[in-house]
């Protein structure tokens, strides 16, 4: 879940240009709902992916994570109008975190940009 | 002397001391015996180097032991076992509090503090108290303060992800949200710029 901290001011900062955050995880919509919507009050969309179809095309699988089962590699990827991606970020250990901060500067980068 | 050596044998080796000792006289009765003690301790050198190694040092501790009883009576350390035993799962709580901390996510330092302490306690305890119950306790703050490292470090790798660091675009798909509605990313994109964020769920 600490992943989405500080997600909502970059929200804030895309819907300026029209834009939004995702978020993804292998969650069943009513969990995300209870943990995202009413726990952490987000207001952008938290997708369901319990299939794993969509995080295995991104190759984003990490298979048999620890007691977890099959769980996302952490990842998060700024995606322009065209469908290009122009940054993205993963970790290389599970405790590692991105500073939200960095996510804000290339959200305002590529917004610059137009 | 000589049914140390060939303890399997005894009557033999006694029949070759008897015998040589009867045909050559005292000279050569003497000298088997030493030059069997010579053999005995060249192999022992050679096949159980590290063994006597270890022996000798555990000889000298049993003793250092014997002399320390003598001198001052053993400390009762089952307290501070259990307390370092208690201390590790502190740290451990205190960690997953401080989850969201980023630095202390990162680092682990509270935990690796609490269980630090916990095995050190466990260290001294082992050293100090000779009941097996205080030593057991302590060794098992220090194997799990080993177990606790190897995880953070080793456990906690996640997998290369080289086919995603290959995709320039970002795949099309449509999923559900967390009101049962679809969303579709390519639709999305027409409005604007999208940052995707693929995260780990439930914890």
């Amino acid at each position: 879940m600490s992943e989405l901290r500080g997600l909502g001011a970059i929200n804030d900062e895309l819907e300026k240009v029209g834009g939004q955050v995702l978020a993804l995880s292998v969650d069943a919509p009513d969990r995300s709902k209870r943990d995202v919507v009413r726990k952490h009050k987000l207001e952008f969309d938290v997708l369901s992916d319990p299939d794993r179809e969509v995080i295995t095309r991104y190759g984003l699988m990490h298979t048999d994570a620890g007691m977890s089962g099959d769980i996302a590699v952490p990842a998060n990827i700024l995606v322009d109008r065209d469908g290009r991606i122009v940054w993205r970020y993963t970790p290389n250990r599970i405790q590692e975190r991105l500073d939200p901060a960095d996510v804000m500067t290339e959200v305002q980068r590529l917004i610059d940009r137009g | 002397m000589c049914s140390s050596v060939a303890r399997g044998l005894p009557h033999r080796c006694r029949f070759w001391q008897q015998r040589i000792s009867a045909d050559h006289g005292g000279v050569a009765g003497a000298a088997l015996p030493f030059l069997l003690r010579v053999i005995r301790g060249n192999r022992q050198g050679l096949t159980n180097g590290a063994s006597s190694v270890l022996l000798s040092a555990i000889m000298s501790d049993q003793q250092a032991t014997t002399e320390r009883q003598t001198d001052s009576p053993p400390k009762r350390m089952g307290l501070a076992a259990l307390a370092g035993f208690l201390m590790i799962f502190v740290g451990i709580a205190v960690y997953m509090v401080m989850a969201d901390d980023p630095y202390a996510r990162w680092t682990g330092w509270p935990a690796f503090v609490g269980m630090g302490i916990g095995a050190v306690l466990g260290v001294l305890s082992i050293a100090k108290d000779r009941r097996w119950w205080v030593r057991g306790l302590g060794g098992l703050n220090v194997v799990l303060l080993a177990m606790f490292a190897y995880a953070f470090y080793f456990w906690a790798q996640l997998p290369d992800t080289q086919s995603f660091a290959a995709l320039e675009s970002a795949p099309d798909f449509t999923l559900v949200n967390h009101e049962g509605r679809n969303v579709n990313l390519k639709s999305e994109l027409t409005k604007g710029p999208v940052l995707l964020v693929f995260y780990r769920g439930f914890w």
